[in-house]
């Protein structure tokens, strides 16, 4: 293999955060393959627990990137009015990786115990079960991870196709990804929409029923982008070529079932998602898992990682466009922008990796 | 100041709130509230109607009360060290801090600056009490595995404290290693025989 061509770099040693989540995978694969060390970087991953830490802590200058939620760099007007900063991408790491699901009692009140994959039977269940509800019971509640998320998104997306939208019977709120579990089994939400491996992981432990794969409810919708902070790439444009470059490869890697099975221990580790395998396996393999009691199914494109020879890394304004479009839908978006989204930067990126390419 | 300015705070390390609380209260800021976790942030935030929260920023409760302010426009509104001081630095050194604060609809983020600096200095001096705190007992630790380290040669290889002492010291020298590291090595190989 020739070498790497490396961009000049204006900072080899950098921080990038991250979530315990399946989809991290890339930059954990691109410090462990070796993708940044071959393009001159020397990487820390930080792990954070929430994404309103995530973006806080990149903007205020503590880390230089972070595998973020992809309507995050649009919406940050709207999370942050008064903040001056803002935020790009020039490379979608993932499409797709979330679901839906509800707990083990609710699922089974509404008849759906053994679980689902497309969400339409589940969705008119929740309908009729609220219709029925009366006034005075408590209100369900479901999670999503932050308020403009792709989780939001498919959540209320699953809601409008039954009918339904929140209210007071029907109430959702925030919660960071790893407390979904033990908020489900507590009993303090009903159900919530994460990324993975959070449904694999209630539904092994028969806490709850994945209703719906949101890439069948949405299929290819951008998931986790790297974000840098718009002065960070004005200073560093050499090294955040290098790093969309690694991160490219990274994605090119996952892209073999192979490859994923020997990802699978090292995300597990300790010091990365501190997971079990058995939880982190089978979304890696396309396998749904839909309760404890069924067997998985498959669920092709489980995860769409970024890949040269396809179009799901590119951050094109069209893109940026229909996520913000669905944002629209349910809070105002003035000041949101879909500059954020450089497919120009992405095209540098995937020029360089070519150019090396046998 | 025409009115003093109300505060929750929310923090589960028990002895850095109360640092911050007595600090805010000499400053002349009214505490309306101290709670362990955002768990019961909601009831306390309608009853007292704060003009800001300040809540530590890696606490993932903050993600409930970001939607909170998202749902209701009466709930302590995103995120007051954005706007306080409108610069990089007051930003930055919040982030590094660990203080993330919230403020009510309307309020001037000019009022809320000095109440999020008291916390910021408070965060930080909490942050070096426990890394000195963690200092000190290392090398408690280190001294007595040390002490251990020589008592078994002493009593095993028949040596006198002096010469023991000298044994780990080259051992250390040696290998290019630490004192602390040579003596548990020791510890271990000793303790393993008979």
């Amino acid at each position: 293999m020739n070498p790497t061509p490396i961009p000049h770099l204006e900072r080899k040693h950098i921080k990038l955060l991250y979530l315990r989540l399946t989809d991290s995978a890339p930059l954990i694969v691109a410090k462990e393959q070796g993708f940044f060390s071959r393009v001159g970087l020397n990487v820390e991953l930080q792990r954070e627990t929430s994404w309103a830490t995530l973006r806080d802590r990149l903007i205020g200058g503590t880390a230089d990137g972070a595998a973020m939620l992809a309507p995050m760099p649009l919406t940050l007007a709207q999370a942050l009015p008064q903040c001056e900063e803002t935020l790009l991408t020039g490379l979608i790491l993932s499409c797709n990786g979330n679901a839906i699901t509800l707990s083990r009692r609710l699922s089974e009140e509404l008849g759906i115990s053994a679980g689902s994959a497309d969400g339409a039977a589940a969705g008119s269940a929740l309908a009729r079960y609220l219709q029925a509800m009366p006034d005075t019971a408590p209100p369900l509640k479901l999670a999503t991870v932050y308020p403009f998320s792709s989780h939001t998104l498919q959540l209320r997306h699953w809601l409008g196709v039954a009918g339904l939208a929140p209210d007071r019977k029907l109430q959702l709120l925030v919660l960071p990804p790893e407390q979904m579990v033990a908020a489900l089994r507590r009993g303090d939400i009903d159900g919530y929409c994460v990324g993975e491996p959070w449904n694999t992981l209630a539904a092994r432990q028969g806490l709850g029923t994945v209703v719906a794969a949101c890439n069948i409810l949405l299929p290819a919708m951008p998931e986790k982008v790297l974000a840098v902070t718009g002065s960070w790439h004005q200073s560093n444009p050499g090294t955040h070529l290098a790093l969309r470059m690694a991160l490219l490869q990274a994605c090119n890697w996952l892209g073999q079932r192979s490859a994923r099975a020997d990802a699978v221990p090292v995300l597990a580790r300790r010091d990365y998602l501190d997971l079990d395998p058995a939880d982190l396996r089978p979304s890696l393999a396309d396998q749904l898992h839909l309760g404890d009691r069924s067997r998985p199914v498959d669920n092709p494109g489980w995860h769409l990682f970024a890949h040269p020879d396809s179009d799901s890394g590119r951050p094109t304004e069209e893109k940026a466009r229909q996520l913000l479009e669905l944002c629209a839908t349910f809070s105002p978006v003035a000041g949101a922008t879909t500059h954020a989204f450089r497919a120009d930067l992405y095209q540098q990126a995937l020029d360089a990796v070519r150019l090396h390419r046998p | 100041m025409s009115e003093r300015l109300g505060i929750i705070l929310v923090d589960d390390q028990p002895e850095r709130a109360e640092m911050v609380c007595r600090r805010l209260r000499a400053a002349g800021y009214r505490l309306l509230a101290h709670l362990n976790s955002a768990a019961g942030l909601l009831p306390q935030v309608d009853r007292h109607r704060p003009d800001m929260v300040l809540i530590d920023i890696e606490s993932p409760d903050r993600d409930i009360l970001e939607s909170l302010s998202f749902i209701n426009r009466h709930h302590p509104t995103p995120v007051a060290m954005f706007s306080a001081r409108g610069d990089a630095d007051f930003i930055t050194s919040a982030v590094q801090a660990g203080v993330s604060a919230y403020m009510a609809e309307g309020l001037s983020p000019e009022r809320v600056a000095p109440a999020i600096e008291i916390a910021m200095a408070q965060f930080r001096s909490y942050q070096q009490l426990r890394q000195s705190l963690e200092r000190t007992q290392r090398q408690l630790h280190e001294r007595k595995t040390i002490e251990r380290a020589k008592g078994l040669l002493m009593a095993k290889k028949r040596l006198d404290e002096e010469a023991a002492h000298r044994t780990l010291r080259n051992l250390a020298m040696n290998s290019n290693a630490s004192m602390l590291d040579v003596a548990e090595q020791i510890i271990n190989h000793l303790q393993s025989q008979p």
